[in-house]
């Protein structure tokens, strides 16, 4: 059986992620000793209105998977959280709101080219045209075509 | 002793003559200027002075005599005193003694005679110098004076001249001048059109530059203005017109990019 850090691995990817995910584990530890008389699924069945969609499914499969231990849960919970606040975190700027397909392809392709897990924070800012700017561990990049046609020779092409 | 007092006598009396003659003539010195006025004695100062000579001439005289008399005596005493030490020898050479003491005052009175007539003789003289001298002195004053209305005429005739020979130097000064004035104006006029037209060819050449600099200028500032907007259209035309598609591979392009150069080391 995976555990539960394994299984949020490949839900988040970004800071929003992360914040969005700390607020449902909250919610979600408030439930587990709540009502003892209902499961866990049935618990988090009828808190469906306070938990994000994005983690619904997470939460759902998590109580069907048998984790009767509460306090192991619990403890999971706060482990993952901590592991996922100490990931480094890389700033990307983007002229376009990114899919959640084109944002796991992004954080692949870290995993892949970096050897390492980063917590994506993206802006989007459409004034650069297209392209990306980075910021991480301090240092900027501007990759973005604004900074691109603004190095051109207009002259040139009139 | 006598002999010596005569001749101090008219020594006196030639001395007095000149101071008169020289008192009464005209003072003209050596190099003056001719062009000084003199002017004649009146005849009432001319009476005083004669009267006045002749009271001094009187004075002299009755010195003259005194002295002489005093002489005299003195020389009789003289010989009484010999006369009385030598009595016996008077009485021995009487004769002879009355002889030469009558020879003496014989010769005294002949010499007081001679010293009379001498200075009548000289009153008469200087008289006649003094009014010779008084001739001169008016004929030299209207010499002078003469002299003195040829010098003005001379200076006023020169004066006349130099004026009327400045007049026309003046005259041809100035007309000189005139026509060099009119001669420049003439050349000002003639060159005037030439000079104004090259004043206005580097008023125009030096405009020229002027507006050709601004043209630049401005035609530079229009160009980074229209080179902005193009930019600005560029890019509002760019991120409107690509896809999603694009700008996901434009992504992961600049990923790339940003492997290759390091970033992310």
């Amino acid at each position: 059986m995976k555990s539960l850090k394994e299984r949020i691995q490949n839900h988040i990817y970004t800071k929003e992620d992360l914040n969005l995910f700390m607020q449902d584990a909250e919610k979600v530890s408030d439930l587990v000793f709540k009502n003892p008389k209902l499961s866990l699924g049935e618990k988090i069945e009828k808190a469906k209105e306070k938990i994000s969609n994005k983690f619904y499914d997470f939460f759902l499969e998590l109580s069907q998977d048998g984790y009767s231990n509460k306090e192991k849960i619990l403890k999971e919970l706060e482990e993952t959280k901590d592991e996922l606040l100490k990931l480094p975190v890389l700033k990307i700027q983007l002229a376009f709101l990114p899919t959640p397909s084109f944002i796991k392809e992004l954080s692949d392709w870290f995993k892949k080219n970096l050897k390492k897990r980063v917590l994506l924070d993206i802006e989007v800012n459409p004034t650069i045209v297209g392209g990306l700017i980075l910021e991480y561990k301090g240092r900027y990049l501007d990759l973005s075509l604004k900074k691109e046609i603004e190095k051109l020779n207009i002259k040139d092409f009139i | 002793m006598i002999e010596s007092i005569i001749f101090f006598i008219i020594g006196a009396l030639i001395l007095l003559l000149f101071i008169i003659f020289f008192t009464f003539t005209p003072k003209t010195q050596k190099g003056a200027k001719e062009s000084v006025i003199t002017f004649p004695i009146s005849e009432n100062f001319q009476k005083e002075i004669e009267a006045l000579f002749r009271a001094e001439l009187q004075k002299s005289l009755e010195g003259l005599r005194k002295d002489i008399e005093r002489a005299g005596t003195h020389i009789l005493k003289s010989y009484q005193k010999e006369l009385s030490l030598s009595v016996d020898e008077f009485k021995k050479n009487q004769k002879n003694y009355f002889d030469a003491l009558k020879n003496a005052t014989a010769q005294i009175n002949r010499v007081l005679n001679e010293i009379e007539e001498t200075t009548k003789e000289q009153i008469k003289v200087l008289v006649a110098l003094s009014e010779r001298a008084q001739e001169q002195l008016l004929q030299e004053t209207d010499s002078k004076i003469d002299l003195t209305n040829k010098v003005i005429q001379k200076d006023l005739g020169e004066m006349h001249k130099k004026l009327l020979d400045l007049v026309n130097t003046f005259s041809q000064k100035a007309e000189d001048l005139l026509q060099e004035v009119q001669r420049q104006a003439q050349d000002n006029v003639s060159q005037m059109p030439k000079k104004i037209e090259k004043s206005l060819e580097g008023y125009i050449s030096e405009a020229k530059k002027e507006i050709d600099a601004y043209k630049e200028k401005r035609m530079k500032q229009l160009d980074e203005k229209v080179y902005l907007v193009l930019k600005k259209v560029a890019i509002a035309v760019l991120g409107k017109t690509i896809d999603l598609n694009r700008h996901q591979r434009i992504v992961k392009e600049a990923l790339e990019k940003a492997k290759n150069e390091g970033f992310f080391n």
